[in-house]
């Protein structure tokens, strides 16, 4: 092995990424090569210089899957067509008037709407838990079996 | 099963809370690569969470095939990607909260991690990201190769000539 | 050798779990994520809100199920004793005392979650949630009536 090969297979041997062979075949260069031998060493000693640089998270960044969970739910109650997007394809002058004409009707809501459901429940993943195939059915059964939790006992049926 | 498609597979069977022990899990991970490709936390943070977003949505096209941890990488690659197209060159000044003990120590290895941390920046796209993943997160390089979309070979090449030209740069005292 | 070697697959595919009890059906957690998405528009909860209140809301949305299952239990036993004609004045007692001593729990459930949550939301969010809470059982069966409708159209 020469060393131009030698030097390009080091990296990867400190990684541990080589075969057998080519780890054979490296180790036999490096016991007769003091240039090698050095050039190991110093790219050692970078991988551990690299390694001792940690970062972790910071602490306002605390509880990520809520801030995930609020994010999500936020997005699914806004509505798909945004006042924004539609503006950004029109003229100022066109952009303004209409300004002026929707300023005067609220047509922009963040309220909840029901086709965000599925979305928040992430039943477009599955459920199993309804012997159903039927997402609309799930869904269906889902609430009434939750509300009989909540209102439990006192439900529908007639005595 | 793997661990990660165990969690997978609780949460494909109704589990919605599962998918938190899998943030919870690479939540680290992933924001530190995202800050060492960005430099800025406040960038870091906010692009940590819409790999998640991202992860969560699209965990349906997940098929279990490769490692999860892999498929997260490779989608936090492509938001940096997205972000790095519209934001300014990386900033070093988001990596200067270094925690540690002795004052002395203190300036010599922050000093050592800023000429660095520098260092990697400025290396080209694919050996920064090779590098990062090796280092840091330890794929293997057929992980990085996943991740990146290329050959062992190419990912073997970039590691190489990742670590030879910060050693060429790094300060001869430093060694 | 043979039968020894279907044992062994026989017993490593039992143990693999196919025979074992079904899980028990969790749909509550997945449908809490209905009041946690209404609760988050009705307060006008920030993303910093959220981190804290989302995980004190699970918490205490848990042991009030327990409760609510309790509930449910007592009253269905009475309505089927009811049915067959077998109440006795005994039994009212007692289900009066179980709802009493019921009741006293949810409350105090409910003090210790509005105590932790008064930290976190302002006196306005902290009034819109008592009512929230009031309303929920309505806003999930105007849901459902939508959602009956939706599907009433469909067939048609």
């Amino acid at each position: 092995m020469r060393c131009k090969e030698a030097k390009m297979l080091i990296s990867n041997y400190l990684a541990n990424e080589v075969t057998t062979e080519e780890k054979r075949q490296l180790e036999d260069h490096l016991r007769g090569c003091e240039d090698c031998q050095k050039f190991l060493s110093e790219i050692k000693r970078l991988l551990d210089a690299l390694k001792e640089d940690t970062i972790s998270l910071p602490s306002d960044m605390g509880g990520l899957p809520e801030r995930l969970a609020y994010r999500l739910l936020k997005e699914e109650a806004r509505p798909k067509w945004s006042f924004r997007s539609f503006v950004s394809g029109l003229t100022l002058a066109t952009a303004i008037c209409i300004l002026i004409f929707f300023s005067f009707k609220p047509f922009k809501s963040t309220r909840p709407t029901i086709e965000s459901i599925p979305q928040v429940l992430c039943l477009e993943e599955g459920y199993p838990e309804f012997e159903t195939e039927d997402l609309e059915a799930a869904l269906v059964q889902g609430l009434e079996e939750y509300l009989e939790i909540y209102e439990g006992g006192w439900g529908y049926e007639e005595i | 099963m793997d661990e990660d498609l165990r969690i997978i597979s609780r949460f494909r069977s109704g589990d919605i809370e599962a998918f938190s022990e899998l943030v919870r899990k690479y939540q680290n991970g992933v924001y530190s690569f995202i800050l060492r490709m960005v430099g800025s936390e406040a960038d870091a943070q906010d692009l940590t969470q819409q790999v998640f977003i991202r992860a969560f949505k699209g965990l349906k096209g997940f098929r279990g095939k490769g490692l999860f941890r892999t498929w997260l990488f490779r989608i936090a690659t492509n938001v940096y990607r997205s972000h790095s197209k519209n934001s300014p060159l990386f900033s070093n000044s988001g990596l200067d909260n270094v925690r540690q003990e002795c004052f002395e120590e203190k300036v010599i290895l922050k000093e050592q991690r800023q000429v660095l941390r520098r260092l990697i920046s400025q290396l080209p796209y694919k050996q920064r990201l090779t590098l990062i993943l090796k280092v840091y997160h330890e794929l293997t390089f057929s992980e990085i190769a996943q991740v990146l979309d290329c050959s062992i070979g190419t990912v073997k090449a970039n590691f190489h000539f990742a670590l030879n030209r910060i050693r060429e740069e790094w300060p001869r005292d430093e060694m | 050798m043979k039968k020894f070697s279907i044992l062994i697959f026989v017993i490593a595919f039992l143990a693999s779990g196919v025979f074992a009890q079904p899980k028990e059906k969790d749909f509550y957690k997945r449908f809490e994520m209905i009041r946690l998405w209404l609760l988050t528009d009705e307060l006008n909860l920030t993303e910093a809100q959220a981190t804290k209140v989302f995980p004190i809301i699970k918490k205490y949305n848990e042991k009030k199920k327990g409760l609510f299952q309790q509930r449910n239990q007592l009253v269905n036993d009475f309505r089927e004793k009811f049915k067959k004609g077998k109440i006795t004045e005994e039994d009212i007692g007692q289900l009066l005392k179980s709802w009493e001593e019921i009741r006293i729990k949810e409350i105090r459930i409910d003090k210790e979650e509005f105590k932790e949550l008064s930290s976190v939301l302002s006196k306005e969010q902290q009034a819109r949630y008592l009512l929230f809470k009031m309303r929920f059982p309505h806003e999930i069966r105007k849901i459902l009536k939508q959602m009956r409708q939706r599907k009433a159209l469909k067939e048609k």
